[in-house]
């Protein structure tokens, strides 16, 4: 499942202090500890993991908010 | 603008809003400022902030106040920050990020009876500290715009135009105090050593609470260059800054150089990127020459520049223009030679002041933008600033920077670490000390080290702590607890606990190389 996915690859690359799988989908993970840094790992992590590339419009602080703001990006460009 | 001053005084430029004034008058409907889909001509921003500061005047203001703002950066922020000035006071930027705690010490050391906001801003700053001050709010982009004539500047430039907070070692955010000359001074050398002008597109990429910021509002206010703020939505996301970069016709980009390991990591760096720049400007932590390397050879149009400086100078008072990219056997670029009107000195191991090649120790700067030192914290002051012993004569400060350096052979400083425990963090600049304050200060933290971690690839590096901990304590409680007191970048994210002695050295202070080890074991 993607938010699975997801959620490993913010375990692997995330360096949240917090557990990720504690998480709720919607949760804020900007107020959980993510940084400007490691939103770049996540970023190429998921590239890598599912074969994409981000769109110039999505990278933003709205697409990589939440788990569940990650999998419709995901989705959205799995899609095409 | 009516003025009555003589055309001799008209041009005198005492005070940094004075750069902004004159080329407001150059070209009053040109963009001042933009930031997401905003942005203000410079009429605007200068009949806002003149109705703003005529309106705080008049409701009782004094001179010379520290004024806060608390807002997110945007163009009400440029507007907060000439309102404040032009009201002849110095202005305190406030960091939205931080818990609540860390902001009541802020506002209590600058003596704050008023804080600009904005409407977005207001409702945060109420739920933050709403129940714990009787301060006056200002709201910045809602009020009674009447009276826009500009007001007068009581103003000298020996004033204080800005106090910025910095993390302290002892757990309290210092004030280092800037008087508007001090701008003025590097501004000037700024615009001249660049060829800086109207036509220029400067980006503010910096927080406003860091000092780099310096650079690109007043070199843009003086030049009447056009300035454009990353917002926090483009910020979260370093690679978006390519395109963001491109979009908005940049020529000037001032950053920290992990932003430029960020982008060259991002996969999103094209040859033809960057048609637009001119100039990258590194500065607030240590520059890779690996990074440094692909950089100039991907972009040989670009100027690049190491700047070096802690905030209590001014920004910066050395740099290093780079001719052509560091060679693959260079371990550490330098910071260069001192910049016009700033000397930079070597406190050498047996106390005396050096400038030739191979002296090595601690660096000590003096000219004419060192700061007034620490607002409210007189003995702090005097054990960093020190009257220069080589002139018994007059009043003539350098500030300690507690950073090592050696001078190469042909002039060149070169940085090699600390004296301290101070450490940059994603250009951060933090003391240890401050999170060690904030963490024993948790309830069952029997004893706690914090220590840095500094990988060659910036990703790797990390804060970590070795912690004594109360068993009742979870590691998300203590995470909760330390969020309340510290701005997210500072709280560690690796912890080991421990009920044995901490390592110590033979005179019985913590081993903190042993430490790191414990807490960074592979």
């Amino acid at each position: 499942m993607l938010q699975e996915n997801i959620r490993r690859i913010l375990s692997e690359h995330g360096k949240l202090p917090v557990d990720v799988t504690t998480l709720a989908d919607e949760s804020d993970l900007y107020e959980s500890g993510l940084t400007s840094l490691t939103t770049v790992n996540i970023m190429l992590a998921i590239e890598d993991h599912f074969d994409i590339e981000f769109e110039d419009s999505m990278l933003s602080r709205a697409t990589f908010q939440s788990v569940n703001s990650l999998a419709d990006a995901i989705e959205e460009l799995l899609e095409n | 603008m009516v003025s009555n001053s003589s055309p001799s005084k008209k041009d005198m430029i005492n005070l940094v809003q004075q750069y902004f004034g004159e080329s407001r008058n150059r070209h009053p409907d040109k963009i001042a400022v933009s930031c997401g889909d905003q942005s203000m001509t410079f009429l605007e921003v200068d009949d806002t902030s003149n109705a703003a500061a005529n309106k705080l005047k008049s409701a009782g203001l004094p001179c010379k106040s520290f004024v806060p703002f608390f807002m997110k950066k945007g163009v009400n922020s440029i507007v907060s920050i000439m309102s404040i000035l032009k009201s002849d006071c110095a202005y305190v930027p406030i960091d939205t990020n931080s818990p609540a705690d860390r902001i009541a010490a802020i506002l209590k050391a600058s003596h704050a009876r008023l804080v600009i906001v904005d409407a977005e801003s207001r409702a945060l700053f109420e739920s933050l500290l709403g129940d714990t001050t009787d301060l006056d709010l200002f709201v910045i982009d809602d009020f009674d715009a009447t009276d826009c004539a500009a007001p007068r500047c009581e103003n000298l430039s020996i004033d204080i135009a800005y106090v910025l907070f910095t993390s302290g070692s002892t757990g309290v955010p210092k004030g280092v105090m800037i008087p508007h000359k001090a701008i003025l001074d590097y501004i000037d050398w700024c615009v001249e050593e660049y060829a800086l002008t109207e036509d220029d597109v400067i980006a503010n990429h910096a927080p406003l609470y860091f000092d780099n910021s310096t650079f690109d509002l007043y070199t843009a206010f003086k030049t009447g260059a056009e300035l454009h703020l990353v917002d926090e939505g483009v910020n979260a996301v370093i690679p978006r800054l390519v395109k963001w970069l491109r979009e908005r016709r940049v020529t000037t980009f001032f950053c920290v150089p992990s932003v430029l390991s960020m982008l060259l990591r991002s996969r999103r760096l094209k040859d033809d990127s960057f048609p637009n720049l001119r100039h990258v400007i590194c500065a607030g932590e240590v520059l890779p020459p690996d990074v440094l390397r692909v950089w100039m050879q991907k972009y040989p149009h670009i100027q690049f520049t190491n700047m070096y400086g802690p905030t209590e100078i001014t920004v910066d008072c050395s740099y290093h223009v780079f001719r052509e990219p560091p060679g693959a056997d260079e371990l550490n670029v330098p910071i260069g030679k001192a910049r016009n009107n700033m000397e930079l000195l070597v406190r050498t191991e047996d106390g005396s002041l050096s400038q030739t090649a191979g002296a090595s120790g601690e660096l000590l700067v003096r000219g004419t933008s060192v700061a007034y030192g620490y607002l409210g914290d007189e003995e702090r002051s005097k054990s960093v600033f020190i009257q220069n012993p080589a002139n018994e004569h007059f009043y003539d400060p350098l500030y300690c920077t507690g950073d090592l350096v050696e001078i190469r052979e042909n002039g060149d400083f070169m940085f090699c670490g600390r004296a301290d425990d101070q450490i940059k963090f994603l250009g951060h600049r933090i003391e240890l000390g401050e999170i060690e304050a904030a963490l024993v200060s948790v309830d069952g933290v029997l004893e706690g080290v914090v220590v840095y971690n500094e990988a060659p690839n910036t990703e790797d590096s990390a804060i970590g702590a070795l912690l004594n901990l109360d068993e009742s304590v979870s590691d998300a409680s203590l995470i909760e607890a330390l969020h309340s007191k510290l701005p997210p970048y500072m709280v560690p994210t690796v912890y080991v606990r421990t009920t044995e002695n901490f390592p110590q050295t033979a005179n019985g202070k913590y081993d903190r190389k042993a430490i790191r080890a414990l807490v960074f074991q592979p």
